[in-house]
């Protein structure tokens, strides 16, 4: 429209200035933007006029001009039309034209530079802004979720900041990081943590990324070598572009709740309970007790979530800015939880000459944590109770009371004459002080020199410099009055400085032979080195609760803790990208790597890896085809490596502090040898074979990928089972294989364009995971927990335990081998041995999905827009064990609702068991539950103004909810859910885990 | 801005190159927090952390305790609440997976547990036995120091072979992985190689009580012990010379009132008796154990018992009854509590799932919060004297000599001293039966049994309505090798029934 109008402006302007003067001769040449190839074909024309003329094959022209002629117009399919205004004085005019941005040319962005996605070979997906940021995220990877077929990413824990854990194709690791590699414009970043930590990536500001590239295969992975083997991440933040500048707020405002809670026993049914397992008549009338404390009320709460970002986008022909500020803060949904973020990025492009540019990007943030431990790891079912907010809020006996009458919350072993002294007033986790601060900066700095046409030097320097302080304090306020005494109360500081440095000389060659032969050469060298340090004071025994834990020395009991590591990596890569007329690519990449933490003699592995891929669409067979806008077939195959299975120094014999003895009333620290060296620890290796389909139809209304993969990673850092009579339980070596191959779709459709437009886009993937080798084959399997189990030709994660078989009706029925008794659970006898034992003990349980799917569809009408997003699991087990605490009625602890019907002489109740002082349940399949689930993730209306005269150009607001319902046969809180966060081989174990809230957005955007 | 020129480029090029290829040679690690072991076993203080890691095992053995609890819920003294896979020992459907106390996360109260920490224990003695010689330091305490390296060695492999018979006679560190493998020792190759480390700890200049360091292993521990791993290798003259030797020296003697053993005011008192216990005290880090909790009655109700008690282990009653009234031990057991309202409870009301317990008041610490005050007794003089009893009887048959042994602990329990005229086995049953009253609840009966061979016919007859049939088998004779150490073994051979 623009176009057209200057074009017609031109025009009247070149009418009004007609003379009488001669013709002349206007020549030169059209090149390729980027290449610099002479481009022939190019249309010429004056503007207004008929008189037009072609390049020739070397793409030089000539062309008759008239004096009043304006302007040339320059076109040609597949590239941007350029107008050129004619000079009077100037007879020569070479221009270069730009590849059009359309479907085919859309440049992604690769490991170490970007490609057209024609030319790709690997197996990429992108993700862009406004996908990643439709929901209210606080950190990159909840974007992607379920975005992206062959990544399966699991909201471990909803606290705010909390865990998530990302898989590509699959947990490729036992011991070891299965996270993915993140780089960040460049820097190296890792996520890992526990299920109370905070997400390392919740460090970032999800609002300040242009688009995520992930890649899956080894042919785009293996340049990336030994850090690849899980794929990699690329984030690219938004850089500044030339132009006016851009101002833009963003805004939104939310109420978060808790989408379910769990159905418990009111006050008169638990009164029943505990009158039956302690026969004792305490409640003499439990009827007059009514429904009691709600505990998980006095927990959960409403909470808000809000985010304010202010970007300034900017820039002329030599430099470019790109600034943001942001706050982040949600409020979690658990009273005493939220996660604070303040952050700024500032990114800089400048060019000096037209040979040398320079560059910076620079992200940092101040964060902060306030966690509760939601569940715990352990079965006993103890620990959750006494440990957790959620354990308590379940186990709180119904009849008790929260608060004196003073306000203050009322322990409960000051409550009843103490029988609840055991059991934890869920208010006390409102008190315990869990903060963490993170100050982070990831700074990127660059310079690119164009040594001669083609030939480029990049080098970047790289840092990512993070510092965690974590204060936790348990107050004497919380305790039973009986107990405190002069231990009583604790506290901690602890320091972490992480440091990792990153430096890359990166040299590119990119040239043409002849018109059909494109290629690039790239040849890295990189050097990194990982540093970190910690130091802890612990202290009890606190006077007071006064100074909380920020004077420690006022403590009776100190206990310091510090350590320090470092590690190095060195790697040099090389790369040949091979095009042949736009049809067929052949890649070939090779990179060393060197790491400091393996044996004297493997220091060093090597990362190959080869892909190619035929655009059957240049086929001349193909260009008759209606119907068929593109085809191409890729293939890959290569070798990547992971090193991240394996702490520092675990290759050399060392002495450490081993436990003590008690000599004389005093705590003597031991020191002494902690296990064998293994000199030959060596890189985990994944050789992986992709192919792949890239499918468009219908002038690209309707595109497919469909991708196929097989991975095996072999040497993989586990442990060989020692002899315990050696004196050590195993030794860290390279002793296991694993396979993972799968299946992983996408496909996208507009289905109308115009003023009403609509897209679906949708995605499945199905994954299959094996273990094929462990310790070397000296055993063929091996419990990680008391459930889950590590099996050669299974997959990862799998539960083994006994068969529930209903309750013990009579003592005939029991079998001996367990704690069995009549009202309590039987548990099948396998081998009808008349024993249970280990042989009684099968899988009953994976916790790997079937398949995992996404779907979105966007809908706008006019000034309307409106998005739906859904995604889900099926096929997946979860192992419940809180069922295993909270439905077993033991006694002084209230239960899931389900024990009403529990099992007496008179109710012969097949489900639950009968009332039995202590004791467990035994470890059996009773609370295997289907994990399946689908999920309205989000749906999202907004209304938009656009072309506003004054400071605002373009405005949007919008209302969102997200996890609107789940349908799920899930019993639990949440059906995406680990205990055991990012556990590579510990899945799907649900013992009480914060749960993702339900929220509601209200939220603008305006840009001036 | 000056255009940049070529040359400038390459230079800067030149200098990343260089500086790149001078720091790419090392890939050596830079430790900070870890010593290598290269650099250790150098001085005086290393060597004496170095052994305290020798002694860090004791931690895993005695804090299930399976050193004692593995013993006394297999035997007919005491019995387990049925929980945590703990009646799988009273009810013998031990598996050697130990799969009930492993899915009960118990392995810390199985014998997989005996073996794990005493071979944990033993590499560290290795360690010390291998490289403190070496040590440049004050002579007398290097002897001390692997004097007692040599004496918990021995004390490992006592524990290993009174559980498992035929075990691994592992004397070298394992720094490779082909050290990591043993085959098992005949069991008179075990028992030598225990009666050497003894020698060798004997003469190492170990100090007496009352010099020695409460925790350390005295000059007499040394043959106190040395006289039990005879007594259960049946060699009766080195078990009556070494036990005759501790109880000549005088350095120990019974105290008066064998309730003031237990009590937790008396502990430092106790010591006159306590040649060698497993040392706790109420701090942290320290060593603790389960016994206070398991002992005292359910829901913490018993207030002289313990601050938390869960009331999981009990006396038999017809243990209780086979006491004389006027034995002072009984009274370390009881058929009532005083709970937290001033009340005392009636035998009736102390556990909800027997009508019959017995509580035991051995481990009694009502005012730890943190840790217990309770040690837990491994060699006491009393223990000596029922030894040299036993011993001079195997020997000589039942002597004067014999009678006075035995008669020393049962007038100072209070009872009279035992009729003579009894025959040879007849008085060895009643040096067994003065075990059986002296040493309840200390890990100690069930070995009595099963050196004897008595298990066979006791156990079936150790029952109450908890436990109304007790299926013991042959096999039990010893404990089932783990299987963990089966699968990672290939020289090792699981003992022979087991299979």
């Amino acid at each position: 429209m623009r176009n057209i109008f200057l074009t017609f402006l031109c025009a009247i302007i070149g009418m009004g200035t007609v003379t009488a003067q001669k013709k002349r001769t206007i020549t030169g040449s059209v090149s390729d933007e980027i290449t610099g190839a002479g481009l022939p074909g190019v249309t010429i024309s004056v503007t207004g006029k008929q008189v037009r003329t072609r390049t020739d094959t070397e793409g030089e022209y000539k062309l008759d001009v008239e004096p009043n002629d304006r302007a040339l117009l320059f076109s040609l399919v597949g590239y941007e039309p350029l107008t050129v205004p004619l000079k009077a004085d100037q007879s020569v005019f070479k221009v270069r034209l730009k590849e059009k941005n359309e479907v085919l040319n859309e440049v992604v962005v690769v490991g170490y530079g970007t490609q057209r996605k024609i030319e790709t070979t690997g197996s990429i997906a992108s993700v862009k802004a406004d996908e990643l940021t439709q929901m209210p995220v606080v950190n990159v990877a909840q974007g992607l979720q379920s975005r992206v077929s062959g990544v399966q990413i699991n909201q471990n824990s909803g606290s705010p900041g909390g865990n998530v854990s990302v898989r590509i194709r699959g947990t490729n690791s036992i011991n070891g990081n299965s996270e993915p590699l993140y780089i960040v414009d460049g820097i190296q970043i890792s996520n890992s943590g526990g299920i109370n930590d905070v997400s390392p990536l919740s460090t970032i500001n999800p609002n300040d990324i242009e688009s995520v590239e992930v890649l899956k295969d080894a042919s785009a992975s293996a340049i990336y070598g030994a850090r690849a083997a899980n794929g990699v991440v690329l984030i690219t933040t938004k850089r500044g572009k030339e132009g006016a500048t851009r101002i833009a707020l963003e805004s939104y405002y939310g109420i978060q709740k808790v989408g379910k809670k769990l159905d418990l026993l009111n006050a008169t049914e638990f009164a029943t309970l505990e009158n039956e397992v302690f026969k004792d008549n305490y409640y003499p009338d439990p009827a007059s007790l009514g429904e009691g404390v709600d505990w998980q009320d006095m927990i959960f709460q409403s909470a808000p979530i809000n985010n304010q970002q202010l970007a300034i986008n900017g820039g002329n022909d030599k430099t470019q800015l790109s600034l943001s500020l942001n706050y982040f803060k949600q409020d979690g949904i658990i009273v005493n939880s939220d996660f604070t973020r303040y952050s700024y990025r500032l990114n800089v492009d400048h060019k000096i000459s037209d040979r040398l540019k320079i560059g910076t990007s620079i992200l940092g943030s101040y964060s902060t944590n306030n966690g509760v431990n939601a569940g715990a790891e352990t079965l006993d079912g103890g620990g959750v109770v006494t440990g957790s907010v959620l354990g308590a809020a379940v186990g709180a006996p119904p009849v008790l009371q929260a608060y004196k009458p003073d306000g203050s919350v009322f322990p409960f072993g000051e409550q009843g004459n103490g029988r609840y002294r055991e059991v934890v007033n869920p208010l006390n986790f409102t008190e315990i002080l869990q903060r963490n601060n993170i100050k982070r900066t990831l700074i990127n700095l660059f310079g690119e020199y164009t040594i001669l046409p083609g030939l480029v030097y990049r080098a970047s320097f790289n840092s990512d410099i993070e510092n965690r302080l974590y204060d936790n304090y348990s107050p004497l306020s919380i305790l039973n009055a009986a107990d405190i005494n002069e231990n009583s109360g604790s506290g901690s500081k602890e320091n972490r400085d992480y440091l990792n440095l990153l430096h890359e000389s990166l040299l590119t060659y990119t040239t043409k032979i002849g018109e059909d032969h494109s290629l690039k050469f790239t040849g890295l060298f990189a050097t990194q080195t990982e540093s970190y340090k910690m130091n802890r004071i612990s202290a009890t025994g606190f006077p007071n609760d006064a100074t909380a834990n920020e004077a420690l020395q006022l403590a009776l009991n100190r206990t310091v803790l510090s350590e320090r590591t470092s590690q190095r990596l060195d790697s040099y890569m090389g790369r040949v990208n091979y095009g042949f007329r736009d049809k067929y690519f052949l890649d070939v990449t090779a990179r060393v790597d060197g790491s400091s933490k393996f044996g004297a003699n493997n220091k060093y592995g090597f990362f190959p890896a080869v892909s190619g891929a035929w655009r059957v669409i240049e086929e001349p067979f193909l260009k008759d085809i209606n119907g068929i806008s593109d085809l191409k077939l890729r293939a890959s195959y290569g070798i990547s490596g992971n090193a991240g299975g394996i702490i520092p120094y675990q290759s050399l014999a060392t002495v450490t502090s081993n436990g003590g003895y008690n000599m004389n009333h005093t705590w003597l620290t031991a020191i002494g040898p902690n296990g064998i060296a293994n000199p030959d620890l060596r890189w985990e290796k994944s050789k992986q074979l992709d192919i792949g389909l890239d499918l468009s139809l219908f002038n690209n209304r309707l595109s497919f990928v469909a991708d196929y993969y097989h991975k095996r990673t072999d040497d993989l850092l586990y442990v060989l089972a020692l002899p315990l009579s050696s004196g050590y339980p195993t030794m860290v070596g390279n002793y296991a294989s694993l396979e993972n191959k799968g299946v992983e779709l996408a496909a996208n459709a507009t289905i109308f364009e115009g003023d009403f437009k609509w897209s679906v886009a949708a995605n499945v993937t199905v994954n299959r995971n094996k273990v094929l080798d462990l310790d070397g084959g000296v055993t063929q399997e091996r419990f990680i927990t008391n459930y889950t189990l590590l099996k050669v030709g299974e997959p990862l994660g799998v539960f083994k335990t006994y068969v529930f078989d209903g309750i013990n009706q009579s003592v005939e029925e029991i079998v001996p081998g367990y704690d069995g008794r009549v009202g309590g659970h039987k548990v099948k006898d396998i081998n009808n041995d008349g024993i249970i034992n280990s042989n009684d003990q099968i899988i009953t349980g994976n916790p790997n999905p079937k398949f995992i799917y996404g779907f979105s569809t966007n809908l706008s009408y006019k000034n309307f827009d409106l998005s739906v997003f859904l995604s889900g699991t099926q096929g997946n087990d979860i192992y419940n064990i809180s069922r295993l605490s909270f439905e077993n009625p033991i006694g002084q602890r209230n239960l899931f609702k389900g024990v009403v019907n529990r099992w007496t002489p008179e109710n012969h109740s097949n489900q639950y068991s009968s009332p039995f002082v202590g004791g467990r349940l035994p470890i059996s399949d009773y609370s295997m539950e289907d994990g399946s689930y689908l999920r309205l993730r989000n749906v999202t209306l907004g209304y938009r103004l656009s072309g506003l005269k004054g400071v605002l150009s373009d405005l949007r607001i919008y209302v969102s909810g997200n996890n609107l319902f789940t349908i799920t046969d899930y019993s639990g809180y949440d059906p995406e859910v680990n205990t055991f966060a990012g556990s590579n081989k510990e899945i799907g174990v649900d013992n009480l885990v914060y749960p993702q809230a339900r929220s509601f957005i209200a939220g603008i955007q305006v840009n001036f | 801005m000056k255009p940049f020129q070529y040359k400038n480029i390459w230079k800067l090029l030149s200098v990343l190159i260089i500086s790149s290829t001078y720091t790419s040679c090392s890939m050596e690690e830079d430790v900070y927090s870890s010593i290598i072991t290269e650099t250790f076993y150098k001085t005086a203080s290393d060597a004496e952390k170095g052994l305290l890691a020798a002694y860090g095992a004791m931690g895993g053995l005695y804090s299930g305790p399976a050193a004692t609890l593995v013993p006394d819920l297999s035997s007919d003294q005491v019995f387990p609440r049925a929980v945590v896979g703990r009646n799988s020992l009273t009810l013998f459907t031990l598996d050697p997976t130990y799969t009930i106390q492993r899915s009960q996360g118990r392995l810390n109260e199985s014998p997989q547990q005996i073996w794990t920490s005493c071979y944990s224990g033993i590499e560290q003695a290795n360690w010390v036995l291998t490289k403190v010689p070496e040590i440049t330091m004050d002579e007398n305490r290097k002897k001390q120091i692997l004097g007692e390296a040599y004496f918990l060695r021995a004390f490992y492999f006592w524990m290993l072979t009174k559980n498992f018979g035929e075990v691994p006679v592992k004397i070298n560190p394992s720094v490779t992985e082909a050290d990591a493998y043993t085959p098992k020792s005949a069991l008179p190759d075990v028992y030598s190689q225990i009666y050497s480390d003894l020698d060798n700890a004997y003469a190492a200049g170990l100090p007496s009580y009352p010099s020695i360091v409460p925790g350390r292993p005295s000059r007499e521990a040394v043959y106190a012990l040395y006289a039990k791993v005879a007594l259960y290798n049946e060699d009766w003259s080195t078990a009556l010379e070494k036990a005759q030797l501790v109880i000549s020296s005088g350095t120990y003697s019974l105290i008066p009132n064998v309730v003031d053993l237990y009590t937790y005011t008396k502990e430092e008192d106790a010591r006159k008796e306590m040649i060698w216990s497993y040392e706790c005290d109420p701090i942290s880090p320290g060593n603790g154990h389960q016994l206070v909790g398991l002992c005292g009655p359910s829901g913490s109700a018993g207030v002289e018992y313990a601050r938390t008690s869960f009331g999981s282990m009990f006396a038999y009653l017809s243990f209780f009854n086979s006491f004389d009234p006027s034995d002072q031990r009984r009274r370390l057991l009881d058929t009532t509590y005083l709970n937290r309202d001033g009340k005392w409870v009636p035998q009736k009301n102390i556990s909800p799932f027997t009508p019959e317990a017995v509580l035991i008041k051995k481990y009694q610490d009502p005012v730890s919060t943190t840790g217990t005050i309770r040690n837990i007794p491994i060699l006491r003089l009393a223990d000596v004297y029922l030894i040299a009893a036993e011993a001079e009887a195997k020997l000589n048959g039942p002597t004067a000599l014999a009678y006075s042994y035995l008669n020393a602990v049962r007038t100072r329990a209070g009872l009279q001293e035992l009729a003579p005229g009894l025959g040879n086995e007849g008085f060895i049953d009643a040096v067994i039966q003065e075990r059986a009253w002296e040493f309840f609840a200390e890990g100690d009966r069930w070995y009595d049994l099963t050196r004897t061979g008595k298990f066979m016919t006791v156990i079936p007859t150790a029952t109450n309505h908890v436990y109304p049939q007790r299926n013991v088998q042959a096999k039990y004779r010893y404990f089932p090798i783990p299987q963990d150490e089966i699968n990672a073994n290939r020289e090792l051979v699981q003992n022979p029934e087991w299979n």
